[in-house]
């Protein structure tokens, strides 16, 4: 089919589907449309039309629509990062752009990593579900499905090599009656065809040694062993003091502004902080890495946000050790997502969620009641059925909520690829769920085409292994003593619920990846995130950031940027 | 300032961590220092006090606001005023104190683990222990508002100590949500700091805090109290924008179409206290699901033996009276547990919450001592009402009955002499 034809053949089916009739263009597979559609909901449904055709590669998608928010660029601040000079830098801190920078460190190459946040991670990481994926669920023969499968498999290395907590939980697909006692073995071959290894199928005797406690009704069930579970704040600091000990540069509160390209290679990316040269720029921008692309005259791919919200239950309430599904649960998975589930974190804090829907914002992180309710109600039961003897779910022992947003192309799969415009301009873009359980086979394969590209000599002094700092809840009372000798700010405990001193506070604030924010010294440490959520500790931890950092306390920020948590001091009195 | 045990580190350090007292009493706010004073004074030998903050007093150095000690001193104090004279009366006792010092378990057999800078990791075993923990504010989290999560969302309790200890303002357009004590006292301070405190919200058909506070602080200052109402949003990327407030129907949710936009800068949290109970998880001790505290005799002990409760980690109180009177009972028992004046007597009967009662408190009676009920009415009841003590027949008349003025009432010992059956409070309309 030519281009016009198949153009033709898009609109029509848009405005079958939607009543919308928008402008399609097609070239060298890239399909782009524009003019105006009645509701976001619309235009992203005929991007999704689109990318739906086998010719289409990707999709532009530039139908206007009400609401529509453009992304706009940050002014710049500052020069200082002008004369500069990299081998590669990377756009973007999120688990991506930190794996990715671990593989590049294995070679002889001088590598930055520029991140637009106060702190890494702030996006797609730090709102996901900390799980590692099996790839039972993801569609079988696109990048993604092979990603996932490859990247789940590399986790036990990565986690133990960067000392970050990682358990194989297992999901558990357990049959509440004789009748889908039945599609267990489907369940089977469907985890076989998608290259996760082979899973068991348990009778009530296994089911209980996995996950005790289940309804009497449920007398088989199918683990899928390989799904894991991560610390992914720990991970984020792992993976970045990692590349430090390697020698990677990182750049924060750096957002990219402009990308310079000469005779078809790249030359430099403009940032908010000045302009570093380098010959490689790998787009591992997350939610803004079409804007990136764009910026290098690479444009080939939109991005439509589509948020997703979650619930926790509070760390008291731990009534499932695996990843929980039931068939009546699998039924209600949505058109383009895994439609969430009964997950644990690494700590065991029951989370339902997330839920998938498109919004305007990129950086739409608010939550809302009506996704709340929609996940109690959806797993709430199932649950409570699965397991009638635990205590039932209970709306008061939500403890948190949160939302962020996917980064998802019309065609629904990963972009890692180099620019076919432009010279040293990689891709590793689109990435959405399961991007965490993926990331490590995502960073090897843009290594991949970075090494076949460029050929950098290997890095004889590569360090693979990171040792976490020490927690002194983690610790027992011997190693407490050693620790509170050799500083004495390890027995001084700031946070009352989860036990964080303050030497672990004053490490984070020197760490290599300094954490000058009360939020950023709570992914660290974990102080501000037990039962009462700060209000002790926050004004002490306000505290030492000002004492450590030499700053006013009224300039330290609860999450970077301007939010800043004091807005003056009280009335003086007049000397 | 108050003297530290330097002599017992040195044995600490050198000789296994381990150090013997009387009683340990756990937290020095207003209940832990009465505690402490009043079970030194009855005869215990070594009580040692641990206090996790650099100085004596727990929370009552923030409440710079007068109005306590009233009834224990006959004298309008200021919280730090009150502290500073129970740190007075503390120095003339033995006791000794350990600042900067967290204890992060107590077991069933009295022995108490703490952690500070000097001394490192060290226990003590005690032959009593009494929890004076006191309680934490209820956060963001545990109610669940959905919105962004900016900067300018904090408890009201986290606010009095950025201002009156610290001397910074948290914000300059404030809302506030919850009409807790903590809360209107902030909505005063706050106002008289410049602060521009745009209401209370509070989601329950009736006020939290206590009348005085709604009056001398809200009243006073011109500061609305929009009962029925909750905020249902907080906008805001990086600093809070604006609340969305809605009106809420009688089963608590939001009745659509009643939202409205403030613009503010702060959300103040005066939602509820929860007493702190997870060490005392740890060392076995019975809570009751009604006040989130032990479950506890009129002799302030707690369902396991020689460990006593007191003050707001028992229940929350509203006057800090209470709260001292708790805290002598508590370090009184302690003291006789001690001594071995704790002969087996008749058991014990329960005491339970009747019709229209909340919490009642203490919730055994042990035949040990006397006792005092602290009452908290369920809802709001104006018109007179009798508040009835079964099986001893004991009732008593009031003007009316709310939840949020606790009732206090001695029950005469005699009556209770030959009490079999559980001693049940109730409050009935005349």
């Amino acid at each position: 089919m030519d281009n016009e034809k198949l153009a033709q053949t898009i609109q029509g089916e848009i405005v079958q589907a939607t009543g919308e009739k928008v402008a399609v263009s097609v070239r060298d597979g890239i399909a782009e449309l524009t003019g105006q559609a009645g509701s976001l909901q619309n235009a992203v449904d005929a991007g999704h039309i689109a990318a739906g055709l086998e010719q289409v590669r990707q999709v532009v998608n530039d139908v206007d629509y009400p609401g529509k928010m453009p992304v706009v660029l940050p002014p710049k601040i500052s020069d200082e990062l002008t004369g500069k000079e990299f081998d590669v830098v990377i756009v973007g801190g999120g688990v991506i752009g930190l794996a990715i920078t671990r593989e590049l460190s294995r070679f002889d190459l001088r590598i930055a990593l520029i991140e637009r946040h106060h702190d890494l991670g702030m996006d797609q990481t730090a709102h996901c579900n900390a799980m590692i994926h099996p790839a039972l669920l993801t569609e079988r023969g696109t990048l993604k499905w092979e990603m996932n499968y490859k990247g789940n498999a590399m986790w036990d290395e990565v986690a133990g090599q960067l000392d970050v907590d990682f358990k194989r939980i297992g999901t558990l697909v357990v049959a509440e009656n004789s009748d889908e006692e039945l599609f267990l073995p489907g369940v089977v071959d469907l985890a076989k065809s998608q290259n996760d290894p082979e899973p068991k199928v348990l009778d009530r005797a296994g089911l209980d040694r996995i996950e005790p406690g289940l309804a009497p009704n449920i007398k088989k069930g199918v683990l899928v062993w390989n799904t894991g579970v991560i610390g992914v704040f720990e991970l984020i600091i792992a993976y970045a003091e990692n590349a430090l000990i390697n020698g990677v540069k990182f750049f924060l509160n750096t957002s990219a502004t402009g990308v310079q390209v000469e005779d078809g290679s790249i030359r430099a990316v403009e940032t908010t902080r000045g302009t570093i040269k380098t010959r490689i720029l790998v787009n591992a921008a997350g939610l803004y890495s079409d804007k990136i692309a764009e910026l290098a005259g690479d444009r080939f791919f939109s991005l439509h946000p589509r948020k997703g919200e979650t619930i926790i239950f509070d760390k008291s309430y731990q009534p499932v050790r695996t990843v929980l599904a039931t068939f009546s649960m699998v039924g209600e998975r949505s058109a383009y997502s895994k439609g969430g589930g009964i997950i644990p974190t690494v700590d065991g804090n029951l989370q339902f969620g997330p839920t998938a829907e498109e919004v305007f914002d990129r950086g739409d992180v608010a939550t809302t009641s009506v996704a709340r309710e929609t996940l109690f109600s959806r797993f709430a039961p199932s649950l409570q059925r699965a397991k009638p003897h635990y205590t039932k779910p209970d709306r008061g022992t939500i403890i948190t909520q949160f939302a962020g947003c996917r980064a998802a192309t019309y065609k629904e799969d990963f972009i890692i690829e180099p620019s076919k415009k432009v010279r040293g301009l990689v891709h590793v873009a689109g990435i959405q769920s399961p991007g965490l359980a993926a990331a490590p086979a995502v960073a090897e394969r843009a290594k991949e085409i970075i090494v076949e590209d460029r050929h950098p000599a290997e890095n004889m002094k590569f360090e693979p292994r990171r040792v976490r700092s020490k927690h002194f809840s983690e610790l027992d009372q011997r190693e407490r003593m050693e620790l509170i000798r050799s500083n004495p700010l390890y027995g001084h405990i700031v946070c009352r619920c989860e036990h964080v001193s303050e030497g672990e506070i004053v490490t984070a604030l020197h760490g290599g990846i300094a954490a000058y924010s009360v939020d950023a010294i709570k992914r660290r440490t974990r102080a501000g995130a037990g039962r009462c959520q700060g209000g002790f500790c926050m004004p002490r931890v306000l505290d030492i950031i000002s004492r450590e950092s030499n700053i006013d306390k009224q300039l330290a920020t609860k999450n970077g940027g301007k939010s800043f948590i004091l807005r003056g001091k009280v009335k003086q009195v007049k000397k | 300032m108050v003297r530290q045990a330097h002599h017992e580190r040195d044995y600490i350090l050198n000789l296994g961590m381990r150090m013997q007292a009387d009683v340990t009493v756990i937290g020095s706010g207003p209940a832990g220092l009465v505690a402490a004073i009043e079970a030194s004074r009855s005869g215990a030998k070594d009580v040692i006090l641990l206090e996790r903050e650099e100085e004596l007093g727990g929370i009552l150095k923030q409440c710079i606001h007068n109005g306590f000690g009233l009834e224990q001193f006959k004298k309008d104090y200021t919280g730090p005023e009150y502290a500073e004279r129970l740190i007075d009366e503390i120095r003339k006792t033995e006791v000794r104190c350990f600042l900067n010092t967290m204890v992060t378990g107590v077991s069933a057999n009295r022995t108490v683990t703490a952690v500070n800078s000097e001394d490192g990791v060290f226990q003590v075993e005690a032959k009593s222990v009494v929890l004076a923990m006191g309680c934490r504010e209820r956060a963001r989290g545990s109610i669940n508002i959905p919105g962004t999560r900016p900067a300018g969302v904090l408890t009201a309790g986290t606010a009095q100590r950025l201002v009156n200890i610290e001397g910074f303002l948290p914000g300059k357009e404030v809302v506030i949500l919850g009409s807790g004590d903590i809360g209107l006292i902030m909505a005063r301070r706050l106002t008289l700091e410049g602060a521009r405190v745009r209401g209370v919200y509070e989601i329950m058909n009736y006020p939290g805090g206590l009348k005085r506070n709604i009056v001398q602080c809200l009243n006073d200052f011109n500061i609305p109290l929009y009962l029925s109402h909750t905020v249902t949003e907080i906008q805001g990327r990086e600093r809070v924008e604006g609340v969305v407030v809605s009106q809420v129907d009688e089963k608590m949710q939001p009745i659509q179409g009643s939202e409205k936009f403030l613009q503010c800068d702060t959300l103040l949290l005066s939602v509820g206290l929860i007493p702190e109970n997870e060490l005392s998880k740890g060392a076995g001790v019975e809570l009751s699901r009604a006040t989130n505290g032990p479950v506890t005799a009129e002799t302030m002990e707690t369902s396991v033996p020689g460990i006593f409760s007191c003050g707001n980690v028992s229940t929350v109180f509203d006057l800090v009276d209470y709260v001292a009177q708790t805290g002598m009972s508590a370090g009184r028992n302690a003291a006789r547990f001690v001594a071995g004046d704790w002969k087996e007597n008749g058991g014990s009967v329960e005491v339970l919450a009747g019709e229209n009662v909340r919490v009642v408190f203490p919730q055994r009676y042990c035949f040990r001592d006397e006792l005092t009920l602290y009452v908290r009415p369920a809802k709001p009841i104006e018109k007179p009402v009798t508040l009835s003590i079964a099986p001893i027949e004991m009732n008593i008349k009031r003007l009316y009955a709310r939840p949020n003025e606790m009732i206090r009432l001695k029950v005469d010992r005699k009556k209770l002499e030959k009490v079999t059956e559980p001693i049940q409070v109730s409050i009935k309309e005349r």
